[in-house]
């Protein structure tokens, strides 16, 4: 991917969005708004059809990450970064089926990103 | 006792003297009937010389004066026996100085005359006679034999008359049972002697022996204390056994009375007598109790008392027999304890237990219940034996940890489990049961089971509740942790945004080790909230990832500089963490910062070591630029550098230390808990 690429992020910290939002369009990248729900994360996903989509894991609303992650890959495909805390077993069984799926490990870097983006 | 030759002499003399006795007696007896015969004899005799004389002097003158009268006497008398057959009638009279005998009454062949001087002492009844006198004499008679004759003159006739027995004849029978009863006498002696040596004296000997024997056998039982009393309870026999249980000798105790074997609480109580009257009208009395010996100690004694009676049912006194059970009662005594601990012990720790037995092919019985198993399960004892045990009432869904427990019973293994089981009344409840085998074949195949159950539904509830405010409190703790992480990302967030808009380099360099400052701190808190137990971390973990972070967050030195890891594991709570991490983002910072200027390579080696159980050394060594010789740290630091002397030395009370040759090294050692 390049610098014309299109990322949602989806964390339901503003102020971390706002972070994340502000480094990726300093980096050149093309940020859409972020969302903080997995709900609007779905919607907008299938609205906006970025090129990949960096997805916290615990989110408000009633649906988390994975299972946001998991309505979106019902109906396109899109790549998904998942910016977790740390990884458990449960969490490697609920996202085995996904694909294609990446992690990122908190607390999040930009270069991380960048890096993961450009191997896109 | 076999008898001596002297007592054998004595019993002869014995015998002999009775034999004599006996003769003598009946030497008595016949001499007395002989006196009463010759009485009668006498009296017979007179008899006949009377009426013999009343006939003859009162026959007519006419027959008695005629000369044919003597030979109508002879005739008269021929065949006349009224004197007796050997007695004899005589009639003489005196003829010139002569007795002659007219007639007698004699033996055939001697019925000539007989004439005998008057003056010789032969025929002295009818001397006596002739001589006008009357009487009865024992004499010589015309044949010099010595008779009994009763005579009297015949006065009308001028004769004289006798009526005589042969004294030889008249004792002839009585001589002769004089010498039958000699005869029966030494008869009797000799059956006497020969009784009395072959048979009698063999038999009491035997007797006596058999006696003696068994009285020597009671003497000699030891192990049984055998005694008698008279009938108010005086001792009166002691065997060796009485002795070597009681301590008293024979001697003694013989002639005392037998309460002083109880105790004074028995005494009191009046037991010795109570004792004697219950033998008495039982018979016999089982006698069970202490007793006290000689020595004032007491033994536990098992026995019988004996009431003997004679032949007229008249109390004569008591056996008594006792044996010294103290030490059998004693281990009986400590079994019943031993039983009453368990049990006692049984109760304490279950409400329910049961003992196993396990059979060949796994056949599981239950040989023995105790506890309170109805209360448990609802079911009466009766209800109990018509089901197996708890497997018809449990919980069907528990049945799986019960099976388990089976198999872990014909293993041999101990168990514990918790299950549910149903009450006849419908109600589950909680369930403990334990299980352990405690008796094995010779091959080691355990055999015996002992299981205790106890209800632990309220144990169980309040765990449950105990682990659901557990899991609310970990959860909690969990969340504080997470969220304290979140907000410091989110300061660290804003500082970022803020270090985007700065102009200034050393502004943007202010935010951005900040930033590393507070991630350093929200990295404490997302391994603890990873962490299992919430309360501790790995040290080495922890400054492993911080490391890397802030490598990672100086990207012009990525690539250049390589960090290598000296650690070992050490758990360290937040508020040693908290501190450490600090003070490792300042050092690492400062060697990212000055150590490798102009795009130097190099690394960093960072230690972590426990040195005892409560010091911990933490090192950060670089291989870079290092500082002049003369350099002094303490003065000439940052202020990230100065916050190390005052974390370590103030708030860990730890000791700092640097060095440089070829790099600069630095050393932190500090307490693991301090206060």
């Amino acid at each position: 991917m390049d610098k014309n690429s299109r990322i949602l992020i989806v964390e339901d910290e503003a102020i971390t969005a706002i972070m994340i939002c502000e480094n990726l369009k300093i980096s050149g990248y093309q940020v859409i708004d972020p969302v903080s729900t997995g709900e609007e994360a779905v919607k907008t996903a299938l609205l906006e059809k970025p090129d990949v989509i960096f997805m916290d894991i615990h989110l408000a609303g009633a649906i988390d990450g994975i299972e946001a992650a998991e309505q979106i890959n019902e109906s396109i495909v899109i790549p998904i970064v998942f910016m977790t805390g740390y990884t458990n077993q449960d969490f490697v069984e609920r996202t085995k089926n996904l694909r294609p799926v990446y992690y990122l490990n908190k607390p999040i870097r930009i270069k991380d990103m960048e890096r993961i983006i450009e191997s896109l | 006792m076999p008898l001596d030759k002297q007592n054998r002499i004595r019993l002869a003399v014995l015998i002999l003297i009775l034999a004599l006795v006996l003769f003598t007696g009946s030497w008595i007896s016949i001499s007395l009937l002989y006196r009463t015969a010759l009485n009668e004899e006498k009296a017979r005799l007179l008899e006949i010389v009377n009426s013999q004389a009343f006939v003859l002097e009162n026959l007519p003158a006419e027959m008695s004066s005629g000369p044919s009268f003597l030979k109508y006497i002879h005739r008269a008398y021929e065949e006349y026996y009224n004197a007796g057959y050997k007695s004899e009638l005589a009639i003489g009279e005196l003829k010139e100085g002569n007795i002659v005998f007219l007639e007698r009454q004699i033996r055939k062949g001697e019925n000539e005359k007989l004439s005998i001087p008057f003056s010789s002492i032969i025929a002295e009844p009818m001397r006596e006679a002739l001589s006008g006198k009357s009487g009865i004499i024992s004499g010589l008679d015309f044949r010099s034999n010595q008779v009994l004759a009763a005579f009297r003159p015949l006065k009308s006739l001028g004769w004289g008359l006798e009526a005589k027995i042969d004294i030889r004849d008249l004792q002839t029978p009585f001589m002769n049972a004089v010498k039958t009863a000699a005869a029966v006498s030494i008869l009797i002696f000799a059956l006497g002697a020969i009784s009395l040596f072959r048979t009698t004296i063999p038999f009491f000997e035997r007797f006596i022996k058999s006696e003696e024997n068994y009285l020597t056998l009671l003497q000699s039982v030891k192990d049984y204390a055998i005694y008698t009393l008279d009938s108010g309870g005086i001792v009166t026999s002691w065997n060796a056994g009485a002795e070597n249980i009681t301590g008293y000798k024979s001697s003694e105790i013989i002639g005392k009375h037998f309460s002083r074997f109880y105790t004074v609480e028995d005494k009191n109580k009046n037991k010795p007598e109570m004792d004697l009257y219950n033998a008495m009208v039982e018979g016999k009395l089982e006698d069970t109790g202490w007793r006290v010996r000689k020595d004032g100690s007491k033994f536990w004694a098992n026995g019988v008392i004996t009431a003997i009676f004679d032949k007229k049912e008249s109390l004569v006194g008591y056996s008594k027999i006792i044996r010294d059970v103290t030490e059998s009662m004693m281990a009986e005594k400590a079994v019943e304890e031993n039983r009453e601990r368990f049990q006692a012990l049984s109760e304490m720790v279950a409400e329910w237990s049961a003992e196993l037995e396990i059979n060949p092919g796994n056949d599981i019985r239950t040989t023995w219940r105790g506890g309170d198993f109805e209360r448990m399960t609802g079911y009466t004892s009766e209800e109990v034996n018509s089901i197996n045990g708890l497997a018809d009432i449990i919980y069907p869904d528990d049945l799986v940890i019960f099976n388990n427990s089976l198999e872990k019973v014909s293993r041999g293994d101990s168990f514990s489990i918790e299950y549910r089981i149903i009450k006849k009344s419908g109600e589950i409840r909680w369930i403990q049961v334990i299980g352990k085998p405690f008796k094995f074949s010779e091959s080691g195949i355990p055999i015996r089971y002992l299981i205790a159950g106890s209800d632990v539904t309220e144990k169980k509830m309040i765990e449950e509740k105990l682990k659901t405010s557990i899991n609310e409190k970990e959860a909690l703790l969990r969340e504080l942790y997470h969220r304290t992480k979140n907000n410091m990302q989110v300061i660290n967030s804003l500082l970022q945004i803020y270090s985007l808009k700065a102009d200034d380099e050393k502004i943007r360099r202010v935010f951005h080790e900040m930033v590393n400052r507070i991630q350093s701190m929200a990295l404490v808190h997302q391994k603890l909230y990873q962490s299992k137990n919430l309360s501790n971390i790995d040290l080495s973990e922890y400054m492993t990832d911080l490391s890397n972070l802030l490598l990672a967050s100086y990207s012009e030195s990525m690539g250049r500089i390589s960090i290598v890891f000296e650690m070992e594991k050490i758990p360290a709570q937040i508020d040693l963490a908290i501190p450490c991490g600090l003070l490792l983002n300042e050092i690492v910072t400062n060697s990212l910062k000055h150590a490798f200027p102009e795009n130097r390579t190099g690394e960093i080696r960072i230690g972590l070591h426990k040195l005892d159980d409560n010091v911990i050394e933490m090192s950060v060594a670089d291989n870079g630029v290092g500082v002049p010789p003369d350099f002094d740290f303490k003065n000439n630091m940052s202020m990230g550098m100065q916050s190390v002397y005052a974390i370590c030395e103030n708030q860990l009370h730890g000791e700092v230390s640097f060095e440089s040759s070829g790099g600069v090294k630095c050393t932190l050692r500090f307490r693991k808990y301090y206060t």
